[in-house]
């Protein structure tokens, strides 16, 4: 096994609630990420799911360096992240890019499309005008598009089109890793299907790593090597893509999977549906932070923290259930 | 069982701007009985919302005008019917759930304030009253502790109660017809298997029929009896949800299911449907899906295909497909 490319270790992401302007008194913290580790391998792709507020995407936050973590360090090539500064930083912005769910973010509807993916290579001094012409275009016949698109404005492009070319602008400047938050989900039926597609030939292509934020199980499937489950930003299971979907263990992720939708009538597996709704990240259950909606709890699921657990191979779960 | 509530004939509503006519809807005809669910399914801008907003009489400013068509509510057209008896039709007889519960509900009023105006429109009753049926109203939609939420506003529940709330309004006039477009595409996963159940429930409990328009397969095999697949402002093809999911005739509600990605089944590459939709400006005079299928020949791009019967309750708009 290679060494692994991004590591997180015991990541946590306190968000203190403050109320008042002048005398600003503490709330109390929102523990939107509480202890969180995994690695991401190059050229692989890790997906990272649960429902909002499980600190899905505020983890991505902190791996793009765009939020400082409260604990815990981040190391890509066994480099920590924090405190980069200058040329270091450039460095790794470029190494780790990233792709969101609305690409409408991250275009200037002012600039010509090639002009916003040749950005990061003119900031970087990558090369002359002619060389980034040449780079451009390589990139966008990459995703997809034709070379003279590079002089259209970004609403002439339809949705999906747009995400390509976001999706370019993160490509120039050839990184190890691509966080891709979401980014299908705001698309239709089939473009979905053409994105996915792609992504997994430029990983193929490339061996870019993802780090794919996602709701929807079915695209981590297709998608992700490794998959990781978060409640509460709390992990509450982990493993391979194919022993998640082969043994689903931890009662949450259960009832994640049963929540999925089949596009196959009357192919509806045992349903588990959860009561009520997440509880606040400011005040969250003691100990097994699903206790409260669990349908397998027991006593000492109030009391005692499960810790994340191997089960088999890469497979861990944290869970009394499997002690 | 098998009465008719909402018959839809021929529907044509166009946007008439100073640089063309966008034809969104451009002759739908689909029919709706008592206590049925009937999914509308298609992608963005094949004109699904605006078919849903074109029975409520509620069509966006800025040009667009039902110019054909008819909209039977229990054999009566809605669509001749004055504004002011249009008032009276929206919410007793007809009534909408949108996808997002924020813009329906007014963030300055209390959710019991919303309620009572919205029970209000069934009957005249005093305050105490109409409080009472709103306790009872937000029960409906498993509302915990309902009477402390009818002094809350909007933005002290979460999104899957609001939209509880928003559902429970929109059935308070005991309508016959739910049109509910996209209600659960904002709603976290967990939550919205929970609100469609409660959905359900309530469907079966009133006997009223559900016009559910979606995006999503899964929705659809989850809560529908009925579905019409929508392209380009017309209905492809319309079938029981069972015989659409297991044998498609149309070339593009196959290549749509095919699309999806599984959840079970060999992982390979997704089935794509190159190219895209044609402009609703500048739609062909030939099948509009005819650019895209794989399937097309000259006559798909010479005329307009007939509706024809592949199955029992089951037509498709092909040249191609083999009538039943």
């Amino acid at each position: 096994m290679n060494a692994p490319l991004l590591r997180v270790e015991n990541l946590r992401k306190h968000f203190a609630l403050t109320k008042g302007v002048l005398f600003t008194r503490t709330l109390g913290h929102i523990k939107a990420v509480d202890d969180v580790s995994f690695e991401i391998r190059a050229g692989e792709t890790l997906g990272l799911v649960g429902e909002s507020g499980c600190g899905k995407t505020t983890t991505s936050r902190m791996i793009l360096n765009l939020e400082e973590p409260t604990e815990g360090r981040i190391l890509l090539e066994g480099e920590p992240i924090s405190g980069l500064q200058g040329e270091a930083l450039a460095v790794y912005r470029a190494k780790v890019q990233a792709v969101f769910q609305d690409p409408w973010s991250s275009l200037n509807p002012r600039m010509k499309v090639g002009r916003t993916i040749a950005e990061a290579l003119i900031v970087n001094r990558w090369g002359d005008r002619a060389k980034i012409a040449a780079r451009v275009r390589e990139l966008l016949l990459q995703v997809g598009l034709r070379p003279e698109q590079a002089e259209q404005y970004p609403h002439e492009f339809s949705g999906g089109q747009r995400q390509r070319v976001a999706l370019a602008a993160a490509l120039a400047s050839r990184p190890r890793l691509i966080v891709l938050d979401e980014p299908v989900s705001a698309l239709d039926v089939s473009i979905r299907a053409q994105m996915m597609n792609l992504l997994k030939d430029i990983q193929a292509e490339d061996g870019v790593a993802y780090l794919l934020v996602a709701h929807d199980l079915a695209t981590v499937r297709h998608m992700a090597d490794y998959t990781v489950v978060m409640y509460l930003g709390r992990i509450v299971e982990q493993a391979p893509t194919a022993s998640l979907f082969a043994e689903v263990r931890h009662p949450y992720t259960k009832a994640l999977f049963s929540a999925v939708l089949m596009a196959e009538p009357g192919r509806q597996a045992d349903e588990i549906e959860l009561r009520g709704e997440v509880p606040s990240p400011l005040d969250p259950p003691a100990a097994c932070r699903f206790h409260t909606r669990c349908p397998y709890a027991m006593p000492q699921c109030a009391e005692v923290e499960p810790p994340l657990r191997e089960v088999s191979r890469g497979h861990a779960v944290a869970c009394h259930l499997f002690e | 069982m098998s009465e008719t509530v909402l018959d839809v004939r021929d529907l044509h509503t166009h946007f008439f701007l100073r640089r063309g006519v966008v034809k969104a809807v451009d002759g739908v005809s689909f029919s709706l009985r008592r206590g049925e669910v009937l999914g509308l399914v298609g992608e963005s801008g094949c004109g699904k919302s605006l078919t849903a907003l074109s029975l409520m009489r509620l069509l966006p400013k800025g040009g667009a005008r039902t110019i054909k068509g008819e909209v039977l509510l229990d054999g009566e057209n809605i669509l001749e019917r004055s504004p002011a008896a249009m008032r009276e039709i929206r919410g007793r007889r007809i009534s909408m759930v949108l996808q997002d519960p924020q813009t329906s509900l007014n963030p300055v009023f209390s959710i019991g304030d919303q309620l009572r105006e919205a029970l209000l429109r069934r009957h005249r009753a005093p305050r105490p009253q109409l409080t009472q049926e709103s306790v009872e109203a937000l029960r409906r939609v498993e509302i915990a502790a309902p009477e402390q939420r009818l002094g809350q506003y909007p933005h002290q529940m979460s999104g899957g109660m609001k939209q509880r709330v928003v559902g429970a309004i929109a059935i308070a006039g005991q309508p016959a017809v739910l049109i509910a477009d996209e209600p659960t595409t904002a709603l976290d996963v967990t939550i919205q298997l929970q609100y469609l159940k409660l959905l359900k429930r309530l469907q079966v409990e009133t006997g009223m029929a559900i016009l559910f328009i979606t995006h999503d397969f899964g929705v659809v095999g989850r809560m529908c009896d009925r579905v019409a697949v929508m392209y380009a402002g017309r209905i492809v093809e319309c079938g029981p949800v069972r015989r659409i999911f297991e044998a498609p005739q149309h070339p593009y509600t196959r290549a749509l299911i095919a699309s999806v990605p599984k959840m079970t089944g060999p992982i390979g590459r997704l089935t794509t449907i190159e190219g895209q939709p044609p402009s609703l400006m500048d739609l062909p005079v030939g099948c509009r899906f005819a650019s895209r299928c794989v399937q097309a020949e000259p006559r798909c791009l010479e005329a307009y295909p007939r509706t024809v019967q592949v199955g029992r309750e089951h037509t498709a708009d092909c040249w191609k497909v083999v009538p039943a």
